[in-house]
């Protein structure tokens, strides 16, 4: 009987950890034409993943869009981001989104 | 428009969401943007959810394709090459559309109006066309010159009483779109989902959001002079929401009465109601014309179906009707006005 308490206690511990593990550290998608090129790039790590048309880079806990083939650069002008918001290249077909935001919005209009 | 493409499926479980709810996500580029769904539920087999948001993509795909104003083949482009000479069979979804677009262009007095093709096409061409070519293209223009009626066969057709008439969609296809979408989910047997398209959304059921005891959602309106923060966020149970301004990525949006952009004293509008096709049609009407050519929609008004928030090009925000909304049960109020 204690085992199973002391075991339940542990799963629920190991829950809420990974549970904490997950939010606190901010993982990104990057998608091109629908294909999800990477998944779970940290953002706590400084990185750039070169696409075609347009370059990722992940600085300073943030991901953004910094070079873009495209005529509007409206994904370079979203800058960087770590939240509910996602930067879109319309016209490569990019987009990039966190995984595991703590914003409490289910979504956006705008 | 170009439909494309993909179709990605994401299943993450339990994250972001209550505990041992699922989530399996989708996004497809259509209709010049990018669509996601996300369904929610306590799924034995995701094919169930998988199944749902595969009809409601093709529904999407569909419409897209019918409404392509660029492609020569659409059914759209059909109808506005050849409905001046003669009536032309029209599709029962096309027939739905153009009727709900005649009545959201009648409710809100032509302020949203469903046949500028012709107009959008010359700013398109020109950037900054001559007040001649505008006054001449003017007279032509108006929903009131396109007639809807059935032929000896029973079949729905649609005419234009004037040459230059061109329908275009733009300010209520992501809407029905959401509509339709959202009425195939329902009848998979999905009962909590979002939907959105392009910043258009529609919800159904309750929300699951991790720590979240109301079921509600919760609805963030991006902010006009920074796209990167929200200006305001909505709480509502049900419904769509819609937007319509000037946003980088936006199209343009035209004054039917002059020809012109819209010289808003607004830098955006958000309506939420029970239709994505209504919440789009009066964005777009009130972005033009202000709160008050919603008073000739005095049911819909006095009935609690629609409410609004606008920013006003100062950056003020101007709520209409949030009290007595059946959608929208509360917002942040970040200390704008309240017109109700």
């Amino acid at each position: 009987m204690i085992v199973i308490f002391a075991l339940a206690i542990i799963a629920m511990a190991a829950q809420i950890w990974i549970n904490n593990l997950k939010f606190e550290n901010p993982v990104a998608q990057i998608y091109q034409n629908g294909e999800l090129l990477h998944n779970k790039v940290p953002l706590l790590q400084n990185q750039d993943f070169p696409l075609n048309g347009n370059l990722v880079q992940v600085r300073n806990g943030k991901i953004g869009i910094t070079e873009a083939s495209c005529p509007d650069k409206i994904c370079v002008k979203t800058g960087f981001v770590n939240g509910v918001i996602p930067v879109i290249c319309l016209p490569n077909r990019v987009e990039v989104r966190i995984a595991n935001h703590k914003s409490d919005i289910d979504g956006i209009t705008g | 428009m170009r439909v494309i493409l993909f179709i990605l499926c994401v299943v993450v479980v339990t994250v972001g969401c209550s505990p041992n709810i699922a989530v399996v996500e989708r996004s497809a580029f259509a209709m010049d943007t990018l669509a996601t769904i996300k369904v929610y539920g306590n799924f034995f087999d995701t094919k169930v959810a998988e199944s749902a948001i595969d009809a409601a993509f093709e529904k999407l795909y569909e419409l897209d394709k019918m409404l392509d104003y660029n492609n020569p083949d659409s059914e759209l482009s059909r109808i506005n090459s050849a409905a001046y000479a003669n009536p032309v069979e029209i599709s029962a979804a096309m027939s739905e559309l153009i009727e709900t677009g005649l009545f959201l262009s009648e409710l809100t007095n032509g302020e949203f109006d469903i046949s500028l093709g012709s107009l959008i096409d010359l700013w398109n061409r020109e950037h900054s066309p001559s007040q001649n070519e505008i006054d001449e293209l003017l007279p032509s223009l108006g929903y009131m010159n396109i007639l809807v009626s059935v032929n000896e066969r029973g079949v729905k057709t649609v005419r234009f009483t004037e040459n230059s008439l061109k329908l275009h969609f733009g300010s209520i296809a992501k809407g029905y779109a959401i509509d339709e979408m959202m009425r195939i989910l329902r009848f998979k047997g999905i009962n909590s989902a979002i939907i959105e398209i392009g910043g258009e959304i529609g919800v159904i059921g309750e929300s699951p959001r991790l720590g979240n005891d109301t079921g509600l959602w919760k609805i963030g309106v991006r902010d006009p002079f920074n796209s990167n923060e929200m200006i305001e966020i909505l709480t509502i149970n049900r419904g769509t929401v819609a937007t319509s301004g000037f946003y980088e990525r936006g199209e343009h949006i035209f004054e039917p009465a002059t020809g012109y952009p819209a010289g808003s004293e607004f830098a955006s509008v958000t309506i939420i109601s029970d239709r994505g096709a209504v919440s789009d049609a009066l964005s777009t009407a009130v972005f033009i014309r202000g709160w008050e050519v919603l008073e000739s929609v005095s049911w819909y008004e006095e009935e609690g179906w629609y409410c609004g928030v606008g920013v006003t090009k100062e950056g003020e925000v101007i709520y209409s009707h949030l009290d007595d909304c059946h959608f929208c049960v509360g917002n942040n109020r970040n200390g704008g006005t309240n017109l109700d």
